[in-house]
């Protein structure tokens, strides 16, 4: 929570399960949005992560401050929820029989409970993994690509802009087309 | 245990929150468009994401029901700690235990052989008198209300 958030008292749970149920169609579609959005970048599915962000606002482990939007509210969650999904990914390995020395008894290698260098490591190059693949999608156009490459070290809006060289109106199109172009290369969400 | 993030995580991080942010700020016309566009119902769409909601809505009352069991079990295991003894039963077993045990009783003053005039705690203390001096085994205190 941002700290000057933290004076202002969250929705309670019937608040927040109020809200939603009172959502009109277009207003579902636009977290659906969110959500699929982020399963193109993150391995986790779309349903998963708007069921997750549903949980934690209705359970209260996550609070919506009365003064956010609460679109805002459970698109932050979910965009956590995701990047959490990565850090996560490789946590809860597979148990593996591995054979003594004798070769003819085997037993089970349980899992380090915390991730371990090679874990960390093999985090780091699934991200690199995506964010390349993301990269690559836009090979072709230059300017998108410095776009993504610029939204990726942080710049947003005039600078990201001015940093493009491109009017208002045809930034606010390469952005479309950004997003879209990611939707569709990875229809089903992201797949390690 | 919190990791710091690789530069390619907090990339990923920043892409996303940026297309977060591009959806948050589509007009209701434009999300409606593109969900035409992209071949769905808005109608399905609504519906399906409302399920997800109502799943996840069963999904925390069961964790609530659970939570609210495990502390009615919690505050029934502390009840059954804190019950005191009964003193009619334990006025009883005293009494049975110094039949049983007439070397005990002879030891007693006169007053208290006949259990006169003994007030509760009397009672209770002289159990626990008896329970130390290995007199009598531990003193059962939820037996005594049973």
């Amino acid at each position: 929570m941002a700290p000057n958030e933290s004076a202002v008292a969250p929705l309670s749970t019937a608040d927040i399960d109020a809200a939603l149920l009172a959502l009109s169609d277009v207003g579902w579609a636009r977290l659906r949005k969110i959500a699929c959005s982020l399963a193109h970048l993150y391995p986790i599915e779309a349903e998963d992560l708007l069921h997750e962000a549903c949980c934690r606002a209705l359970d209260g482990r996550r609070r919506c401050p009365s003064n956010v939007d609460l679109f805002r509210f459970l698109g932050e969650a979910m965009r956590s929820i995701a990047s959490d999904t990565l850090k996560a990914v490789n946590r809860h390995p597979e148990l593996h029989l591995v054979s003594d020395a004798d070769g003819e008894e085997n037993a089970y290698d349980p899992p380090d409970e915390q991730p371990g260098t090679e874990e960390t490591l093999i985090r780091e190059q699934e991200a690199a993994r995506i964010k390349q693949a993301i990269l690559n999608l836009f090979e072709d156009d230059p300017v998108a690509n410095i776009m993504v490459d610029g939204i990726m070290e942080g710049m947003d809006g005039e600078e990201l802009r001015a940093f493009t060289e491109l009017d208002k109106t045809a930034f606010a199109s390469k952005r479309k087309l950004i997003k879209r172009r990611i939707e569709k290369a990875f229809p089903d969400g992201w797949t390690p | 245990m919190t990791r710091k993030k690789s530069n390619d995580h907090l990339a990923l991080d920043r892409l996303a929150a940026s297309l977060v942010d591009d959806i948050l700020n589509m007009t209701d016309e434009e999300m409606l468009a593109e969900v035409v566009a992209d071949g769905e119902d808005p109608k399905r769409i609504a519906q399906e994401t409302k399920d997800i909601f109502e799943r996840a809505i069963t999904t925390c009352g069961k964790a609530r029901l659970a939570a609210a069991r495990k502390s009615i079990r919690s505050d029934r295991q502390k009840d059954s700690r804190v019950l005191q003894p009964n003193p009619n039963a334990a006025r009883q077993k005293l009494e049975k235990i110094l039949k049983q045990h007439p070397e005990t009783l002879s030891k007693l003053t006169l007053a208290a052989r006949n259990g006169e005039g003994l007030s509760d705690s009397d009672v209770f203390s002289m159990l626990e008198d008896l329970e130390e001096l290995g007199v009598i085994p531990p003193i059962e205190k939820q037996d005594d209300n049973e």
